[in-house]
């Protein structure tokens, strides 16, 4: 017969309790942004709240466009800031940790250093001399000043550095011998090798593209140039906050990160254990 | 295709102080032969290949292919072929784009470049394998798969930097016979990078012996195994290891080395002593014969004389077995008499 190990039994009881409560705190403001997204102006201030709203206002997500009528063009210029944004972040960290990790030149490792320790400096302080940058080069309200800022990321440049210096030698050495430049290596062989790495840091490059606030607030003024953070304040008017709206909204800019994740996943459990790195 | 390594000289930098890998080392591999580059760690026989394979630039020195001065020529532009000890192959890629690789750098038109590949996959026999992954391969194979993609486009001269150290031992054995094969098929110049002296005895026509970056000896295995040209030659090759024996009656002042099969249990000979251990491996057995003066010697006992432990025997050598060095220089100074 076999015998209940009431040790064990606990141990997993609680672990699963750690666990799963950990995962409902996560889902709960998830769950019920969805909810408020389908109530009426009326049931989304009611107290006790309401969990399943009967009929569920599908009409909500009409009126987002009927109240934010740029909404399209925000989550299309989010599209074009992430994902040129992304592109031109991963280029600029291959290229230089190559550099930083194959190529000898004269103070390479001090230069290295350098770079490493500016992610020291908040990125509060550099607001301000970021944005007088922008506004010398006349690209306020452009894509540029949405872009160009974020293109290089030191952390990015940091992680595949590392990654490439994990790549032996011999390799190198190898494609050297076959008649391959060091170009044609990156490319070739290093690249390929190195796409956990740069799984991590296209996901890292999106998400926070995709996120960001600040920064598209002040540089940019035109409905045209706005993005769907911003897009999310204009639900917030002087005479009150619609909240169904909001979250209806919210639901839509969110949705393409979760499609993200779940197509993703795979990889990024992969790279995060890989490059060790905590998401 | 000869290759001539001319006062080669390389020194690195290293925590500040200058290192000198390789000190004016010359030497010549003629074509089709393959050479072994012998010699313990840190010798320079690996920065040696290096320097071949054009990855480092000598500091001093020229090196030729041929009548082509190829000292300042990079690596990509050598059309060298090289094995390396941990295989470096192209992890991401099949063993057919692997082979296919330096084919790919050379622009070779595809229908040529497949027939090249399924041709040099043949010799190493590996056809079977080209669609696996190098991870799906045992470590035979992988070696096999990184001599067909050194071979492939025909290089002049074959590299091979340890190519059998992270091999078990069965298999060093067989890969060894096996890359001695396909060098004599395909008739090309190799030299051969060891730390192995039966390896190097073993797979090649000659022995460049090095040691703290100076050549030692040059010359074929059984001439370096037969006329030692100093200490450090006539101890690192052999297996058991040359007998040294200082201040015997007949050579004051010198040191004789002799051979472990060289002595013979005798009822006279020039040396005395007890048994104090004996093993059997296989169809030999090693003895240790001790003297009175606590100098012991390894030898092999026939299978005829029956000694046992604790015995006490007499050994013989023949006079031209007995190889005499000079004991401030290391340097031969003759045989005995």
């Amino acid at each position: 017969m076999k015998t209940i190990n009431w040790k064990d039994v606990i141990k997993k009881a609680v672990i699963y309790l750690i666990v799963g409560s950990g995962a409902l705190l996560m889902i709960v403001p998830f769950l019920w942004m969805l909810s408020s997204s389908l109530q009426t102006s009326h049931q989304v201030n009611l107290r006790p709240p309401v969990w399943f709203p009967n009929p569920p206002q599908w009409g909500n997500y009409q009126r987002i466009l009927h109240y934010a009528p740029y909404f399209p063009r925000y989550f299309l210029n989010n599209i074009i800031v992430a994902s040129v944004g992304t592109i031109l972040e991963l280029s600029t960290s291959i290229l230089a940790a190559f550099a930083f990790s194959r190529l000898k030149f004269w103070g390479r490792d001090v230069v290295f250093y350098i770079l490493l320790a500016t992610m020291m400096i908040p990125a509060e302080i550099m607001l301000i001399p970021n944005f007088l940058t922008i506004v010398r080069l006349g690209w306020l309200d452009t894509y540029q000043a949405l872009i160009i800022p974020w293109s290089a990321s030191i952390l990015s440049i940091f992680l595949l550095r590392q990654f490439f210096l994990g790549i032996p030698d011999s390799l190198s050495h190898a494609a050297k011998v076959d008649g391959c430049r060091n170009f044609r290596f990156l490319w070739a062989v290093m690249v390929p090798l190195a796409r956990p790495a740069l799984v991590t840091i296209a996901l890292l490059s999106i998400i926070s593209s995709w996120n960001a606030f600040l920064w598209p607030l002040i540089v940019t003024n035109s409905h045209n140039m706005r993005t769907l953070p911003l897009g999310l304040a204009l639900f917030r008017g002087e005479a009150g906050t619609f909240f169904e709206l909001l979250m209806a909204a919210s639901v839509v800019v969110v949705l393409p990160m979760v499609i993200l994740f779940v197509i993703m996943q795979k990889h990024i459990v992969a790279s995060v254990s890989r490059s060790g790195l905590k998401g | 295709m000869d290759v001539h390594l001319k006062n080669i000289t390389m020194s690195f930098q290293s925590a500040g102080s200058n290192v000198i890998a390789v000190n004016n080392f010359s030497a010549t591999i003629k074509s089709g032969e393959m050479v072994s580059l012998l010699g313990p760690s840190g010798c320079g026989k690996s920065t040696t290949l290096m320097m071949l394979a054009g990855l480092y630039r000598p500091t001093e020195g020229q090196i030729f292919f041929g009548d082509t001065d190829v000292t300042k020529v990079d690596a990509e532009k050598r059309g060298i072929g090289m094995v390396f000890q941990n295989y470096a192959l192209y992890p991401h890629m099949s063993v057919y784009k692997n082979i296919m690789f330096p084919l790919k750098m050379m622009k070779v038109k595809k229908p040529e470049a497949n027939k090249k590949v399924e041709e040099v996959a043949r010799l190493v026999q590996i056809e079977h394998l080209l669609d696996r992954k190098p991870a799906q391969l045992s470590g035979g194979q992988q070696q096999r798969v990184a001599i067909a993609r050194a071979l492939v486009k025909e290089p002049k001269l074959l590299l091979l930097d340890e190519p059998l150290s992270n091999l078990d031992a069965r298999l060093r054995l067989e890969t060894r016979e096996e890359i001695r094969r396909i060098q004599l098929k395909v008739g090309i110049t190799a030299v051969f990078v060891t730390h192995d002296q039966e390896e190097a005895m073993s797979i090649s026509d000659r022995i460049i012996l090095m040691k703290d970056g100076l050549l030692q000896q040059v010359s074929p295995p059984q001439e370096m195994y037969r006329r030692p040209v100093n200490v450090f030659a006539a101890e690192f090759i052999g297996n058991p290891p040359i007998n040294m024996l200082d201040n015997l009656p007949d050579y004051g002042g010198k040191l004789v080395g002799i051979r472990a099969e060289h002595f013979h249990v005798s009822d006279a000979g020039m040396f005395q002593g007890e048994v104090t251990h004996m093993e059997t491996i296989g169809r030999d057995t090693l003895i240790r014969v001790t003297g009175a003066n606590g100098v012991s010697v390894r030898t092999f006992a026939d299978a005829e004389t029956r000694v046992r432990l604790g015995d006490a025997v007499h050994l013989s050598v023949k006079p031209e077995n007995i190889h005499v060095f000079d004991k401030t220089s290391g340097e031969r100074v003759g045989e005995g008499a």
